[in-house]
């Protein structure tokens, strides 16, 4: 309890506050309609894990999509832990039990109640005729076809524990649905540019897209890699570098621990920006590899093109003229992106280091 | 332009005044409170019988200039003083110094002035200024403490962005568009405790002037408003110790004056030292201590941990009647941390931040018509972050990360300023700043460092202004600044022109205009709630100076002795506003910024009364601001897409009250009524699924965010406050002191800072964050 008090003043200020209706609102966002949300995303090196996402936005008005119920039955008494998700306590380490803990039944907020996998499937619109063409001559590259799980990405599922220690252990795999590529007429160029072509029953979208080569992990001395895996020692300052086109803007990086024969545990994922300039006018990025323990990596760098990075880097934008490239054919900014990306993977062992106690 | 050189020519050609002038004589000199010693600012000095008269400045210097040989009464008056007559005898050409003492009547209590602004209201080109004493920064109702910053925020033409931000939004104008000196040095981040109270401790100051627009070129590199907060000199009088004793000579105590709220700890000590004065005033939040000490006796450590502590000493020693030099220094810093550990990590964030000032100033009067301040200063702002991270692993032991951010801005400022008074008629003010900056932005990830940013400008000005009385009735005040900015290639011309005509005796019309440029900014948002930190930066090359005009137009009303009204208008157009890229792109060093324009014009009205049981002020503001960016960078400005747009600046009405009430001798009361305008916001039209912040591969669907309307398209509700103060006289433990409660928020009307929406329910829930609820709070300040 000792320990908590300096946050009451915190609290005492975030106390005040009033719950409103939201009709109070209403004639902000009362001519709204609902509207699709695309990321079309084309991958240069396996063009088969090619993605095009297509979504409803959904109304504030909305009452059916959250509705407080367990509707795929995976709720247990463990998730009983009321509205704010969270164990509660009595000895001051964290929030005190709170509205619908431990009555027994789902409610708004629990763990296992108005899940992804729950909300997806009716904010998917399956519905579109999707391809990728070739921007010259019009001619089709990709065709899509609409899978209902053609993803999946692992979330927290279980409840979090109260206190500084918060977190969870469980963690549920969510697959969602969209268009996967059906047919490849064609290679895909680095030197020609694209257009993703949605079709719905309301409008006809466009979104170009420029492919980038991926990126080439180098040496000290912005030489290829040609190495399966490289060696370097913990606490050495040792960096791991790789090398992109002028035209990327920003990549995304995945860390992932090689714990067993095809068994990868997430580190951490982030995204980077160019640290220095190559020779030729190519971008370097780097990691810095003192950072994480003993133990062989899986380094996984995409680079996004141009349109899709500037999206990226700038948090996603809603309406953006500038930063969403989709349009529809009266011009209109439709949510979203069009886009591509380029992975390459690099494995690294760090290895103990004999100076260290 | 035209203007300018026209004013600037007939000032050469009006000459030094009539043929006589050799046979007119001047005197001058300083007055000061003779119990304390404290200058007298702003007292009304005349020679009976003449007509010929002036007012102190805010050294308390006063100058009256062409008077004829002969034999005079020279009257010193001030509210609060004994009127205090000296004869005098004028000598043809005679330049007579004269330092005078007033004694304060008995029947007051404040050893502090009273604005008696009569001479300069009929003498002085003064557009949209105004001063504030001690006794009306302390009488008007406040968060715990008595704050000038928010003394300020209710003057008409000023605002805050919030409860919680004691930053001036001046005519419409970001906070970093704000001059803000400390007895002339410039400092950068004057806040507490992310804006919530103000960095400068009231005891400490004097007086403080303030100048919301149509400045004078002595003052540049910003575009909004000058605030010169002069503090005090130290009371060189009655020394208690040492009386008979040699070392009482050099060094002595005068007195001592201190304040406990439920905030902080206060002390001011001020003395005489050899031909000077001393002081020093502290201040420092102990919560922390109180907790510490409290935790303690449970046998418990605390885990986080706030205080900010501030310093400030000035030394006065006069060398000679015509020389005197200033030693000040001034230190604000905060300091936070925070530690959680359990048994495999250990987290501890370490922040510190604050602004350090030095100067020496010389200040020499070669004789009645020169005054010249030099002035070498050195104010840094610093902001140092240590986060660190100790893990045990298994594998590889207790390992450890240290990330340092550092942010610097260091800035050595030489200048001078020279006062020439040509005649009774002309007074012309010149002078050159030489500005050195380093700003730095440093970050260290464990053994490795990296420079962000480093860059070290210089900003070289000069300027030159002229008071000039036409007529008993017209006076214009034409100036120019020169600024030469490294980065730049190009030279900045900053013209400004000022008048004031009498259209009654108790009526005059005023006006001004100028250019103004600033070359460095703050990359803060404009709907930034909370700033812990402002980071300042030079205007890159390729970016213009940031610009506007100033078009001030106005009438001020003499109702009687310290109670007059003013009523202004303005129009300030703005070019060259820089703004952050949203489609920035990482690989390029040169879209960080993009430019826009903004147009600020209102109308504001001040009745003030400063004088009597009843003291106070009324100001009401209409007031607009549009901004136009074009954030999509396609060469157009679109307000379907939001580039064209009323920020959060934008609250069309405002209406404070602000009144101080001596009911009895020893109780006195204080109120503040504030009504204004809804700040804008964005709607919330709907909702979608996205990645998360950055983006994530991983999870497209990690984040239910707001598909937004258009821009500040929407109003909060009013704002309403009724703050409340009661302070009485006390003597307690054998001290004499004031005790003072205070209530904010008396009514505990419900202020919407922000709305937060929760999507993930059906329908979505919107909740109302407020700002200052109920707050009462006590004081009690003594004065041994």
């Amino acid at each position: 309890m000792n320990r908590v008090l300096p946050l009451l003043g915190l609290i005492l200020l975030l106390g005040c506050q009033e719950q409103l209706s939201i009709a109070e609102f209403e004639d902000e966002f009362r001519a709204y309609r609902i509207e699709l949300r695309i990321e079309a995303i084309l991958d240069v090196v396996n063009p088969w894990d090619s993605i095009v996402r297509v979504d409803r936005s959904i109304l504030i008005t909305d009452t059916t999509l959250f509705n407080g119920r367990d509707d795929d039955g995976d709720w247990t008494l463990a998730d009983d832990v009321g509205a704010d998700g969270i164990v509660g306590v009595t000895d001051g380490f964290g929030p005190p039990p709170d509205e619908g803990e431990g009555n027994g039944r789902p409610d708004p907020g629990e763990p296992h109640v108005d899940e992804l996998d729950e909300i997806l499937p009716q904010l998917h619109d399956s519905t579109a005729t999707v391809t990728l063409v070739d921007l010259e001559t019009g001619a089709p590259v990709v065709d899509f076809i609409w899978g209902s799980q053609v993803d999946s990405f692992l979330v927290a599922a279980g409840p979090l524990e109260a206190g500084f220690g918060v977190g969870t252990d469980e963690f549920e795999m969510v697959t969602y649905g969209g268009y996967h590529p059906v047919a490849i007429h064609d290679t895909i160029s680095y030197d020609k540019r694209y257009e993703f072509l949605i079709i719905t029953d309301q409008q006809r979208i466009t979104g170009p897209v420029e492919p980038l080569r991926p990126p080439t992990f180098i040496d000290d001395l912005e030489n290829p890699l040609f190495v399966d895996t490289v060696e370097v020692t913990a606490g050495s300052g040792d960096r791991l570098r790789w090398r992109t086109e002028p035209d990327a803007t920003v990549v995304w990086v995945l860390v992932e621990k090689v714990v067993g024969p095809d068994s990868l545990e997430y580190v951490i994922d982030h995204p980077a920006g160019p640290t220095s300039t190559a020779q030729d006018g190519d971008w370097i990025g780097e990691d810095i590899l003192s950072f994480f323990f003993p133990g062989l990596y899986r380094w996984t760098v995409t680079v996004p093109n141009r349109a899709y990075g500037a999206y990226f880097y700038s948090n996603l934008p809603m309406r953006d003229e500038q930063l969403s490239n989709l349009r529809d054919d009266d011009g209109n900014v439709v949510l979203g992106i069009a886009g591509s990306a380029a992975t390459r993977v690099q494995y690294v062992r760090i290895l103990e280091n004999p100076g260290s106690p | 332009m035209h203007l300018l050189t026209i004013g600037l020519l007939l000032a050469v050609l009006a000459g030094p005044g009539p043929l006589t002038a050799q046979d007119l004589g001047r005197v001058s000199g300083y007055l000061r409170d003779g119990g304390s010693g404290e200058p007298l600012r702003y007292a009304n000095v005349v020679l009976e019988g003449t007509g010929l008269g002036a007012a102190s400045d805010v050294h308390g210097r006063y100058l009256i200039m062409d008077i004829p040989p002969g034999n005079y009464r020279l009257k010193v008056m001030m509210l609060g003083y004994a009127t205090k007559v000296q004869e005098l005898a004028m000598t043809p050409g005679g330049d007579l110094r004269l330092d005078l003492e007033l004694a304060v009547e008995a029947i007051s209590t404040e050893g502090v002035t009273v604005t008696a602004e009569r001479v300069r209201f009929e003498q002085v080109v003064e557009v949209s200024r105004v001063n504030l004493s001690l006794r009306e920064i302390k009488a008007t109702p406040a968060l715990i403490e008595a704050d000038l910053f928010r003394t300020l925020q209710l003057m008409p033409g000023v605002r805050a962005a919030n409860d919680f931000s004691s930053a001036l939004v001046v005519r419409g104008g970001s906070p970093d568009e704000n001059l803000i000196l400390l007895d002339g040095i410039e400092v950068y981040n004057p806040f507490h405790l992310g804006g919530i109270f103000s960095t400068f401790n009231t005891d400490a100051l004097a007086e403080a002037e303030f100048m919301a627009g149509g400045f004078p070129g002595q003052y540049g590199n910003r575009n909004s408003s000058v605030l010169e907060i002069t503090s005090k000199e130290g009371n060189s009088k009655g020394g208690r110790f040492f009386k008979n004793s040699q070392l009482g000579r050099y060094w002595n105590l005068s007195q001592a004056q201190g304040e406990i709220s439920l905030l902080s700890s206060k002390l001011l000590l001020e003395g005489p030292i050899l031909n000077g004065s001393w002081m020093v005033a502290w201040r420092r939040t102990y919560y922390d201590q109180l907790y510490r000490l409290y935790l303690s006796t449970q046998g418990d450590e605390p885990l986080g941990s706030y205080y900010f502590r501030d310093l400030h000493g000035k030394v006065i020693y006069n060398f000679s009647p015509t020389d005197r030099l200033i030693l000040a220094s001034y230190q604000g810093r905060d300091f936070a941390f925070l530690e959680v550990e359990d048994e495999e990590s250990d987290v501890g964030v370490n922040l510190n931040w604050g602004n350090t000032t030095r100067s020496a100033q010389w200040r020499h009067v070669p004789n009645s018509r020169f005054v010249s301040l030099l002035s070498l200063a050195n104010t840094s702002y610093n902001w140092d972050l240590d986060f660190g991270i100790t893990q045990m692993d298994t594998v590889a032991g207790e390992t450890s990360t240290d990330i340092i951010q550092t942010v610097e801005l260091r800035d050595w400022t030489l200048k001078e300023r020279l006062d020439w008074f040509v005649s009774a008629n002309h007074t012309v003010t010149t002078g050159f700043e030489l500005k050195t900056l380093s700003m730095g932005i440093r970050q260290q990830f464990g053994d490795i460092a990296f420079i962000v940013q480093d860059q070290n400008p210089y900003i070289l000005s000069a300027f030159l202004q002229d008071r000039w009385k036409l007529n008993p009735r017209l006076s214009v005040q034409p100036g120019v600044r020169l600024s030469k900015y490294e980065l730049h290639s190009n030279l900045y011309l900053e013209p400004r022109l000022g008048f004031k005509f009498m259209v009654t005796d108790d009526l005059a019309l005023k006006g001004s205009w100028g250019i103004y440029k600033q070359f460095l900014f703050t990359n803060t948002s404009d709907d930034a709630i909370l700033n812990f930190v402002d980071f300042w930066l030079p205007v890159p090359k390729a970016k213009r100076a940031q610009s506007a005009q100033h078009f001030i137009v106005g009438l001020e009303q003499w109702i009687g002795a310290g109670f007059y009204t003013s009523l202004e208008a303005y129009y300030k157009p703005y070019d060259n506003i820089l703004d952050t890229n949203p489609g920035n792109d990482p690989a390029r060093e040169d879209d960080d910024f993009i430019e826009g324009t903004a147009t600020a014009y209102g109308i504001e009205l001040l009745i003030k009364k400063s004088t009597g049981r009843l003291s106070g002020w009324v100001g009401y503001t209409y007031a607009r601001l549009e901004k136009r960016i074009d954030f999509n960078n396609d060469g157009e400005i679109v307000w379907a897409d939001g580039e064209e747009y009323s920020p959060k600046y934008d609250q069309p009405h405002t209406l404070n009250v602000v009144a101080a009430y001596r009911l009895t001798k020893k109780n006195s009361f204080g109120l503040t009524v504030s009504l204004s305008s809804g700040q804008p916001y964005t709607p919330v039209w709907g909702k979608t699924y996205t990645q998360s912040g950055l983006g994530n591969f991983l999870n497209p669907y990690a984040s239910l965010r707001t598909i937004p309307g258009r821009k500040n398209s929407a109003r909060i509700p009013t704002y309403f406050r009724l703050d409340v103060s009661w302070t009485r006289d006390v003597r307690w433990f054998w001290v004499d002191g004031k005790f003072k409660l205070q209530v904010i928020n008396a009514t505990n009307h419900f202020n919407t800072l922000i709305y937060f929406w929760n999507h993930s329910r059906s329908p979505s829930e919107v909740t109302a964050v407020g700002m200052f609820p109920f707050l009462p709070s006590l004081s009690w300040e003594f004065q041994l």
